[in-house]
């Protein structure tokens, strides 16, 4: 039986093949049922995982329930706090009891004074309780060079789960997904932006790919380490791929309308020491 | 039917308002049959696509609350994860009050397949995976082999290098011929 190079098992694949190892190539499929099986399985494999709609909805969902896990999260971490606290004000009043205790005179003299505990401070109910916060380590010293390459840009970070809508219009990047963590080689990250719009683009809009970094000052400037133009396919989907040559830290992708400034989508990634 | 738009528009606002609305009391329902947080928010996301597929087909027509559907669909998935692990009969008896069709049921057992090939698909090496990922995105061949810097021959043979290993993958699973098996049944 005649086997099939794999440029030609490729090109069967691609619609590439011509017209007499097509044919032959089929008559295989209908002779050798384990050979028809196999091919079979491709074509369900490449439907399966090149299936753009189930992708983009699964990546919406991961979206949606990072985000909920995420105010769970924060929420959870809050209230943890205040019932360590607690508890540790019940340890030492209860040490400071049983000292007092212990140290009661039998005869007239009087103990030695007993320093006055210290309660922890009750935060006040107006402080601001961080919202979006970002999934990143535990805090290192403000003053370190690693937390500051991590430090997020508070305005970018309240967009970060928010998507901007005009008359029903809007932006999905669906890879890289939001936080995602990339590995350099060589000082070098393969980036691979992808997305689709949704809904009716606004009419003479065109679209800017800007990536920041954390610094607010060069945020505040508008002075993004990459910067793109978007063009939109036919199909109303976009990508872009290129080799970052980034430090590692926090990073933010920004997709911008050129003409009106006004921002379609916010995202952050970063880039980590291997 | 507004979840159902919802749902198969894929629309950001409706999808968090499910996972609100819905996921906790899903996740109750999952812990009362031996599941965990994880397991729930897993399930229940599974659950969604196969109704994003479900609902699509032409003539679909929800004959039940929304959430006796959604929670039909994701109970009928726990218990099959959970029968490969015990003894545990999965039917297609009424799960939370939704009766799972034939029609159903296979579906959900496409959503199984396809997570397995997912699942396969992601034990790949990172070169495998991006490079199968570009062709799965329908990119053109010539500008794959451009970017990589290859012939185009080298990187159909690459591609079926690594097209091999995931068929492998699955095809030494033995989920892959029990899923088989019942959706050609």
């Amino acid at each position: 039986m005649k086997e099939f190079s794999d440029e030609t098992i490729f090109d069967y694949f691609n619609g590439s093949l011509d017209p007499e190892t097509r044919r032959a190539f089929e008559a295989r499929l209908q002779s050798d049922p384990a050979f028809a099986a196999r091919i079979a399985l491709e074509r369900d494999i490449d439907t399966a995982l090149g299936d753009t709609a189930e992708n983009t909805f699964r990546a919406n969902l991961d979206h949606i329930s990072q985000k909920i896990a995420m105010e769970k999260g924060a929420a959870g971490i809050r209230n943890r706090k205040w019932f360590g606290l607690l508890g540790l004000a019940l340890i030492i009043s209860g040490l400071v009891y049983f000292y007092t205790q212990q140290l009661r005179p039998e005869s007239g003299t009087m103990p030695p004074s007993v320093p006055e505990t210290t309660q922890p401070a009750t935060p006040q109910s107006n402080q601001p309780i961080a919202q979006n916060e970002p999934a990143l380590e535990s805090p290192v010293p403000k003053n370190t060079l690693l937390a500051a390459a991590y430090r997020p840009i508070p305005r970018l970070e309240q967009y970060i789960h928010s998507q901007v809508r005009s008359g029903g219009f809007k932006i999905q990047i669906t890879q890289p997904l939001n936080d995602a963590v990339f590995t350099p080689r060589n000082g070098k990250v393969e980036f691979f932006l992808k997305g689709n719009t949704l809904g009716e683009k606004p009419e003479d809009s065109k679209f800017r790919l800007l990536l920041f970094n954390n610094d607010p000052v060069r945020f505040a400037s508008m002075k993004a380490v990459e910067e793109q133009a978007l063009p939109l396919n036919s199909n109303h989907s976009f990508e872009w791929r290129t080799q970052l040559a980034l430090a590692p830290g926090l990073y933010y992708i920004l997709i911008e309308e050129e003409n009106s400034g006004e921002w379609y989508h916010v995202a952050r990634f970063q880039l980590k020491q291997g | 039917m507004y979840y159902i738009r919802g749902i198969l528009g894929n629309d950001s606002r409706v999808l968090e308002e499910l996972y609100r609305k819905f996921l906790p009391p899903f996740t109750s329902m999952l812990r009362k049959q031996g599941g965990g947080n994880d397991d729930a928010r897993d399930v229940f996301q599974e659950a969604l696509v196969v109704v994003f597929h479900h609902a699509a087909r032409p003539g679909f027509q929800l004959t039940a609350a929304f959430q006796a559907y959604l929670f039909g669909i994701g109970k009928f998935i726990w218990l099959r994860q959970r029968k490969k692990n015990s003894r545990i009969e999965v039917t297609s008896e009424p799960q939370a009050g939704y009766d799972i069709d034939a029609d159903l049921e296979h579906r959900i057992m496409e959503n199984e397949k396809r997570m397995l090939f997912r699942e396969k698909f992601l034990e790949l090496g990172a070169d495998c995976r991006q490079l199968l990922q570009r062709f799965f995105d329908r990119e053109p061949l010539a500008k794959i082999a451009s970017d990589m810097g290859y012939t185009d021959d080298y990187i159909k043979k690459k591609n079926r290098v690594c097209k091999e290993k995931l068929v492998e993958s699955i095809e030494k699973d033995r989920r892959y011929k029990e899923i088989a098996t019942v959706i050609s049944a």
